[in-house]
Parts: C-alpha cells; structure tokens; sequence
C-alpha cells in the first residue's frame, strides 16, 4: 500500500463540523491527535512531584482514564475501518490488463520471452508468490501477512489499554510490614496506606534476613520465610525473596523492601549444646523467642528491659537463665602542654571510663576532662553521626569534653590509632591523645547452665546487630494475563508488519511480441524489482530486452 | 536558487580553528595537570613499577568483588583523586606507597574537590587529609553544611568519602583470604595485625602469618626505598596471597582478564578507533574515493571489535550482563549502534551510517569516560537486579536506542543537506539523495520501534515479577512511553499523512531528543526507581 493510497478518502469530503461527533473515532487523524494529547498529559505527570501526587493528579485521575480510554476506542474504530477498506478488500486478486500501465508504472520491467503465462507462474509459484492467472495476465503476491500487521498491532494496544483500564478497578495491592515472629491479618492498601483490608488469613513472619556483600553495604539478598495460619492453624510455609514470589489465596507475596529498625535491640546469639556438632549462631531481638537452628524443641528468649538477661526452653519449659558478660573500657589519656614539644615536661596522664571525669595539672593550672562516649570502632555513618561498625577495637575513638582552667568547654574526639593520633591533635595550647584503651577482664561465659534434664547448654550474648523488618507487597490483578496476551499481539502485529516483505507483481506475456512485461508494487516506493522478482526473469529469459519505455532502464541479469 | 556555498574555504578554516583549538586544549591541560599535581611529597621512582609487578593480578577483595590488585590501585585512586594515575606512576604503586607511609598520606594533596566553594575553605582543588581534619576548616565546613542541608549534604558526604577512602587505604586492601559460615570479608593485614595484638586474636590461617609478614616486609622496603627487598617481598606477598584464594576456590584467571581490561582500556581504544574511522569517512566524502570509505568501515570494526571486548571482559569479570548501570548500559548501547551501523551499510551500502555511527560512537564513548555522572566501576548488583530479566529488558531497549541514535545521525544529515542546497552544492552530492536517507531513516526506526516496544513490555513483566505490579507511572516509565508514543506518531503521520523528508526528520530527531532525556535526563532531574540505570 502506497501512502497515496492511505490519503484516499473513504466518504464524502465534509468539513469536521458538519460530520456527526462518532464519525470522528473513525478518523485516522483524529487518533493521531488523541495519541499526541495522551503524549502531552504523560509529559505533565512527569513533572509533577512527588509520583504519589503525580498519580492522584494524572495517571490515576477520570480524566487520564477517560482520554485512554477513548483512544482505545479510537484505535478500534479506524482498526475496523482499516480492515473493511483495505487489509480485506486486498483479499481478492487484481490484474491489470491495460498495456499502458506495464509502461508507466514502476518498477518495471521487460524481457525477450517465448513460453506461456503458466511457465511464468510457475517460476513465480517456485519462489514462494501465490500466484492467480487470467489468460495472459498474472498477478503473484508474496507476504501479504503484512498486511495484517497493523490491525493486529492495534488489536493488541487496544487490550493493553483496556486491560489497563479494568486493572484501575478490579487490582488491589497494598503492604506488609512485619518483624521476625510477628503477624497480621491484614494490609495497607496502596496509594495513600491508610486503609487496611483484610486478607482472610494470617501471615507469620518466621524469618527475615539480609546478606551484605564483603565490605560494603550493599545487599546482595533478602529473604522472608512466612507462614500462613488459617482458623488458627498453620495451612503453608514458604520462602519469599527479591523476584521470587508466593501465591496464598490468590494473593501474590512479593519481597519489594525492607526497613532498618533502630529503635529494635538484637543481638548475636551462639548457642551450644547437646545434638548441636557446632554451636548455633543465631539471631535474636529483644522480647523475641526464637528456636535454635537445628533444635526446633529449644528456643532462646532475650526478654525486653532484662538488662542483658536470657532465658533458654526446651519443649516449652525454661531450662536455663543467665546474663550477658558485659565489656568495659578503661581509657588512659595523656595531656602535654604544645609548648613542651617533644623535650619538656612529661604529659600528665588521666585515666577513666565512661561518665567519668578526672582532673590533670598540665603548665601548673588544672584542667578537667570527661568521657562522654565510645566506639570502639569508630566510623562516621552515612547520616554524619559516629558510631562504630563493630565491637572489636579496629578503630577506638572517645569522645570528651574539656574544661580549660579559665572554664572554656569544649568536646573533641581522641583517637587511638597512630596513623589519626597526628590527624586529630585537637586545638588549643595543650593537646589531648587517647593513649590506651584497656578492656576490661573478660567474664566467665555466660550461661553454662545445666537443663532439668541433666543436658548441659551454654548461650553467648555476642555482638549487636542490626534489625530489620520485612516489607511484603500483596497484589492481586486478575487482567494482567490479557495485558500480556495484548502485549504479544501488539508485537506479533509489528513484526508482521514491518518485518514480512510484501510483494505484488503483475506480469503480461505479451505473446505476440515475445515478450514478458512485468510491473510490482511494494509497501515503500522502490526504484527497482525485488531480487525474486528479477531472479525469476533472469531465468526466464537469458537474452534481457532493452525497455522499451526509457523511464524505465531497468535490465534482468 | 541557493548561491553555491564556499564549501571549500569553509572547510579548510574548520580544520585549522579546529587544529588550534586542540593544541589549545592540550597546552591548558598539561598547565592544568602540572598544576594540579604540584607540591606534596614525591612518590617512588619508576623503577618501583617492576617491583611490585605481581602484585598487579593479585586477588583483593573489594567492594563486595574479588579483583586485581591492579584494579584495586585504579578504582581507590580514580575514588579519591579522580585519576587513572599520579605523577606517572600506576594507580597501584601510588595506593601502596600511601599504605606504607601514614606522614605521606597525610600530607599529599591527593583529595579532589569539585565546589568552587569548598576549594576556596579548604584552600585548593586538591586538599590533603591533614587539610582536610583541620579543626578550624571542619568548623566552617559544618557551618556551611549547616546553612543549607539540601544543598550541601551530598558534596559534603562526596568529600568526606573521598578523605574516608584516602584515610582507610590500608584497612579496605583486604587481601588475607577468609571464608567462614559467618564472613566471608577478608581482611587487610592492618586489620589482621590489629586482631593478633587485640585481646580476642582470630584464628589464624595456615598463610595469614607468611602474608602479613610479607606485606609488613613491602611496607619497609617502601619506607625505607629498598628495592631489592620490596621484590622479594611482593613476590612472596604475590605467592602466598594466590595460594590462599585458591585455595577457597577463587578464579584466578579472572585476575589476568582483570589487569588486561583495566590496562589495556578496550574503551578508550575504540573511541579512538571511532574517530579515526570518522575522519576516513570525512575525508571519502570531500575526496569522493570509495577506498577511503571502505577504510573507514575496517577501522570502525576493529574500534567495534574493541569495545565489543570491553563488554565481553566485563560480562566475565562481574559474572553477569554488564547492564546494570549507566556506564555499562551506555557503553553497551554505543556498541550496539556500532554493529547496527556496520550491518546496515553492509546491507545497503549507505556510508551514513557508519559515519553517522563512528562520529556518535566517538562523542558518547568520550562522554561515558569523562562525564562524572558515569561510574565505571563493576559493583555488586542490588537484588532486584539479579534477574535475568535484566538482560532482556536492557539489550532490547539499548538495541533500540541504538538505532534511534543512528536515526537521529541519518535526519541531522537529511536536514543538513535539505537546507544548505541539496544536490546543487557539489559536496553535499556525495551523500546519499535525500529520498534515499528518508527512507533508510525510516527503516532505521522501523527496525527499533518493535525493538523498543518489547524492551518496555519485558521491563513491564520483570516489574511485575520483582514489584508486583508491571507499571507504576516511575518517571523513568512513563518517559520510555512517551518516547514510544513520540516514535509512533511518527510512524503514523509518516504512513498516514505523508509526512515525509523534512518534518519526518524533525519529528525523528524530537524523538531522539525523548531517548536521550529518558536515559539520562530522567535519571538526574527526575526522582524514581530507575536511578541506578
């Protein structure tokens, strides 16, 4: 088809006016403009901040609905309008006899030929045209599938606007937030998360847990196992992680996020004991009971508020108790007069642990100096506060604050690291150094500890760690397998239509002359015959005619 | 009637403003290099490079990645100084020196810092950490934090990570090998000598002593300029450090595919393969030698050949699609817009596309290396984007993009030819007719309409798997739809209305304009999901 052939008109020339308005959905320009208003709508949305509002706005507004709405029907009417004039009507064969148009229409072409119009359809049939005869004349078409291209492609954008539009009423989603060991019935409703609806069952979070990649704090998983309890027993158990969904009643679970819990105490955990080959690290939050891996039947508690208590169960029954071995530090701090440099009198020397204060005669005038804080491995964290990455003494660093003789305050931190000494020398006539960090002796291991049952089991409160909870989104979309099947058409119909080659070639055994006259038409203008179309020529006729028309220099080789 | 242009004279001036301008560029950046680098102490000599040569495919472990030594030297300097080397010397070199001297880490004025603002407190756009602490200039850098938080936490948090990452050289050199239930961090041999002297030692490896007895060796002859020393320990360092990866099973042919891509820089060497190939073109065109084209197409195949070994060096190395973010996607698109160019011309014999292609090909690729919006670094993949859908979803649309962008080249060439005089002007003869680019462009579009359609259908399915829902209206979504929609208008009032040639190149080079918004622009300008890509 030839664009001038699309510029036909299929009606009476009115002016848009004086048409009745449902005329005007079958307008091809008409759905060129309404494809360019949802264009500009979509810009709109686009810069509206934040996306919540966005959608409120657009997107999800009557107004956006509506305008996709009318453009899927608009696409359906000039679809079926496309189907009736053109794709079906081009079913049937066409010939043409007049000998005029084999000279003026191109491409085209000529050559010396003295078999009959069968013996061309045949060559023609060989290479893969459908090919119809009426006397001399022969028509041989190849892809026409092509054709359909477009109202398949429209067909499929149509079901994905529709199935769009339908998801807007029939879709639910909303969100989950649980802890390890907590439940819920129900869900926040997305957008707003105000409203909550109920599922119809319960979902349990048994357990949540991140992986880091070494070094970084990028998380390379994160996974939630959760139960499903009906009429309050468990129906189901299963594993939801990043593109690894569950389905529970029609529901389907997806692991979207998760939320560091800072207010949420939890701690490391190793538990040994009996049928343990090695003891079980574990993790456990404040107020949680948790089963020991690989001895479902014992189950560790850190009750809330217990100051570093926990308890141990087996089957149920409390075992064992203890408290946590706390760590302490006693610091030395060394206050040397920068006038002295490295030859005067010795530093004077403070030692200390957190909270306390002690006083130092540095130059013969007193100046007080107090710990306020520790991290024993200090870093500063993303939101520019200090804190420490972990318990082990990589980096010691103390906080203090410092009043001068004359009661200036000041705070400062002292590090303990040679290489950050020299860093951090603090301002001032007398510099301040954090010169030893002693920890304090190390307590008994907690917690050996002998159960009822005369088995012996020892829990080690280890480092802290931090918390998390898992966020679930539930969704149920009925349509989204008709989007889908939409998309596939929608993309079935743009291959077939821009990457099926059609080609309709008319032929004239003009036998008289001896001649065979061959003119084609293809879906873009083109300057020559096809490649098939000119193979079989070539071997039709070895001895190529000079064209007769000299617009049209075309040769067979 | 156009008068005819002075094409000739025209061209001619280019070449030498162009000329000028180039050695212009270079005098200013050899002042500016010489500049920057200047004062500070003055790392070994180069001799030191063959000391510490294998060192270069030893495994470290780094951002969550087993790499090259090599690698480790490049990505902490190019994270702290914004450089690929320092004074001449390699990456690697520089970051041991730093590690085996705290005075000199201190004192170098390594740090680069971008905000006029911030080069004026802390007094220069290269600071060292000793700059850096001084209590009274952290004062004024709080102060100034303080008076406008939106502004100033991310320049501020940028530097504070490049002094962190200057500060922490020797503690993220993580080359004593661990792989336990708990962690599988290594360790740097600071932190190792830290444990053994701390009240609760790890349990040892049976190397961990040879390695960090071996590094505290590299660390002397450093310090005290003994090369023969530093040799015999970087070899035993070298040697104990591999044994152990390989013993936990590390592949260490990665380490060698590593330090090739790295020091080799396939990249950078097919933009300049890129250019070459363009100025081929350029000169076929003004010459009218064919040859000259055909050479033309031969470089920008090896410069394809290149970058196709860049893509491929990273896919091995990162152990997955190198699509995962704007450095990998882009390179990955100039790539595909190359092939694309080279299959066309190859098909059709249009040499616009190739010289479209080379001459884009160069301008992105240069883009993609200088551009600080691109990090090339290989980093872990976040776990939504541990999906395979992510290598569908990104070749098919940096596939599409591809031929936009030549699409783009074709309508700059078409609009360029239609309004300087067309077939009158004796060297605009040499392109293509414009019926012939008109049509070649739209084929062009033809061809990533259906591929940019299924791009967006496979990252509406992979949403649906990782998010629940296939759309959410993400800026980055409903841009990749009005591009679409931008594309098939054009296909619409091309096909429909005739338009043809001229508006359909304006409407081609608007969508262009689309793509590259939906790629870069949203990702800066517009808040979303997509950030990382």
């Amino acid at each position: 088809m030839t664009s001038s052939e699309n510029r036909q008109p299929s009606g009476p020339h009115l002016p848009i006016w004086s048409r009745p308005p449902w005329s005007l959905l079958f307008s091809l320009k008409v759905g060129i403009v309404l494809l360019a208003v949802v264009t500009a709508a979509s810009i709109y949305g686009t810069l509206i901040d934040p996306l919540e509002r966005a959608q409120r706005l657009v997107y999800y507004s009557w107004w956006y609905e509506a305008l996709l709405l009318l453009l899927a029907i608009s696409m359906g009417c000039t679809t079926y309008r496309t189907l009736m004039t053109k794709v079906l009507p081009a079913r049937a064969p066409r010939f043409f006899k007049q000998p005029q148009i084999y000279r003026a229409m191109r491409p085209g072409a000529e050559a010396v030929f003295r078999g009959s119009a069968q013996d061309v359809a045949e060559a023609f049939r060989r290479r893969g045209f459908r090919v119809f005869l009426e006397g001399p004349f022969g028509y041989a078409r190849r892809g026409m599938l092509s054709r359909w291209g477009a109202p398949v492609a429209h067909t499929g954008f149509i079901i994905v606007l529709l199935g769009g539009f339908a998801a807007g009423f029939v879709n639910k989603e909303g969100v989950v937030r649980l802890v390890e060991g907590g439940r819920t019935a129900t869900m926040l409703i997305r957008p707003d998360l105000k409203t909550s609806l109920d599922l119809g069952f319960t979902l349990v979070c048994d357990d949540f847990h991140t992986e880091f990649f070494p070094k970084t704090r990028t998380p390379s998983t994160f996974v939630s196992t959760v139960g499903v309890v009906r009429d309050g027993r468990r129906a189901e158990t299963g594993v939801v992680e990043v593109n690894r969904s569950m389905v529970v009643d029609g529901w389907v679970l997806h692991q979207t996020s998760y939320e560091e819990l800072k207010q949420l105490a939890r701690y490391e955990v190793t538990v040994s004991g009996p049928e343990l080959r090695e003891p079980a690290v574990m993790e456990v939050t404040l107020g949680q009971r948790r089963p020991v891996p690989g001895r479902p039947d014992v189950e560790v508690e850190l009750p809330s508020g217990g100051a570093g208590r926990w308890t141990l169960f087996v089957n149920g029954i409390k075992a064992a108790e203890g408290v946590r071995s706390a760590r302490s530090y006693q610091f030395d701090v060394l206050a040397r007069h920068q006038d002295s440099g490295g030859e005067g009198a010795p530093p004077a020397r403070a030692s200390l642990t957190v909270g306390q204060q002690a006083e130092v005669t540095v130059g013969g005038r007193v100046w007080t100096v107090k710990a306020l804080q520790f991290e024993p491995d200090f870093v500063i964290g993303p939101d520019r506060v200090a804190t420490s990455r972990s318990e082990d003494l990589n980096n010691p660093a103390l906080r203090v604050e410092i009043t001068a003789p004359d009661g200036a305050v000041r705070t400062q931190w002292l590090f303990g690291r040679e290489d950050l000494k020299a860093a951090h020398p603090g301002g001032g006539s007398v510099s301040w150094e954090l010169s030893r960090v002693t920890p304090a002796p190390a307590q008994p291991p907690a917690g050996a500890e002998s159960a009822p049952d005369g088995q012996t089991w020892s829990v080690q409160i280890g480092r802290r760690v931090p918390a998390y909870a898992t966020v679930l989104t539930l969704t149920r979309n009925p349509v989204i397998p008709y989007i889908y099947g939409g998309c596939g058409v929608m993309v079935l119909g743009l291959l077939m239509s821009f990457f099926i080659r059609r080609r309709e070639v008319w032929f004239w055994v003009d036998e008289g002359n001896a001649r065979l006259r061959v003119v084609a038409q293809y879906r873009h203008s083109a300057t020559q015959l096809d490649a098939a179309t000119q193979a079989v020529m070539a071997s039709l006729s070895a001895t190529p005619a000079v064209p007769d028309d000299e617009k049209h220099p075309i040769s067979v080789s | 009637m156009h008068p005819p242009l002075p094409i000739g004279a025209l061209a001619g001036m280019i070449w030498r403003v162009g000329i000028a301008f180039v050695l212009l560029a270079l005098l200013a950046a050899g002042v500016a290099r010489g500049a920057g680098q200047a004062g500070g102490p003055t790392p070994p000599g180069a001799e030191w490079e063959e000391v510490i040569k294998p060192l270069r495919s030893m495994p470290v472990q780094d951002f969550g990645f087993i790499r090259s030594g090599w690698t480790f030297g490049e990505n902490h300097l190019m994270a702290i100084a914004g450089k690929r080397s320092w004074q001449g010397r390699s990456p690697l070199l520089v970051c041991l020196w730093l590690m085996s001297d705290d005075a000199v880490r201190h004192d170098i004025p390594l740090i680069k810092v971008m905000r006029p603002e911030l080069v004026k407190l802390f007094g220069g756009s290269r600071i060292s950490l000793a700059q850096y602490h001084d209590q009274a200039k952290q004062d004024q850098f709080m102060a100034l934090i303080q008076s406008d938080q939106e502004k100033w936490t991310k320049p501020a948090n940028e530097l504070h990570g490049k002094a962190m990452h200057l500060e922490e050289l020797a503690e993220d050199f993580a080359i004593v090998p661990r792989s336990s239930p708990e962690s599988k961090e290594w360790l740097s041999p600071v932190e190792l000598r830290r444990a053994l002297q701390s009240g609760s030692p790890p349990e040892l490896g049976p190397r961990d002593e040879a390695i960090l007895e071996a590094w505290e060796s590299l660390m002397k002859a450093f310090r005290d300029n003994d090369r023969q020393a530093g040799g015999a320990a970087a070899a035993r360092l070298a040697a104990e450090v591999e044994g152990a990866a390989r013993e936990l099973g590390v592949d260490l042919s990665k380490m060698k595919i590593d330090v090739l891509y790295h020091s080799h820089h396939p990249f950078g060497k097919s933009a300049v393969f890129f250019l070459l190939a363009a100025v081929l073109y350029g000169a076929s065109f003004i010459t009218m030698r064919p040859r000259l084209a055909w050479g033309g197409w031969a470089l920008l195949l090896v410069g394809f050949a290149e970058a196709l070994l860049g893509v491929v060096a990273r896919w091995i190395l990162a152990g997955r699609a190198p699509l995962s973010n704007m450095y990998e996607s882009f390179t990955f698109a100039i790539t595909g817009m190359v092939l694309v160019a080279l299959v066309f011309e190859l098909v059709t014999r249009a040499k616009v596309a190739g010289f479209g292609s080379a001459v884009l090909g160069f301008v992105f690729m240069v883009l993609a290396h200088k551009a600080p919006i691109f990090d090339s670094q290989i980093r872990p993949l976040m776990p939504a984007l541990q999906s395979s859908w992510l290598t569908y979803h990104v070749v098919t649309i940096m596939l599409s993009y591809s031929a936009f962008a030549l699409s783009f080249f074709v309508s700059v060439a078409y609009l360029a030819k239609d309004f300087l005089g067309g077939d009158r002007v004796a060297l605009l003869r040499r392109l293509p007719s414009l019926e012939v680019m008109d049509v070649f462009n739209y084929k062009i579009i033809a061809v990533g309409f259906p591929l940019l359609t299924l791009g967006i259908i496979l990252g509406a399915v992979w949403a649906a798997t990782a998010w629940g829902r296939p759309w959410g209206f993400d800026p980055k979504e409903t841009w990749s739809a009005i591009t679409w929609l931008v594309y098939a208008i054009y296909l619409h009032v091309r096909y429909l209305a005739g338009w043809k040639g001229r508006r359909a190149a304006l409407m081609a080079i608007l969508g262009f304009g689309c793509v590259l918004f939906t790629y870069l622009g949203v990702n800066y300008l517009l808040p979303g999901l997509h950030s990382y890509v």
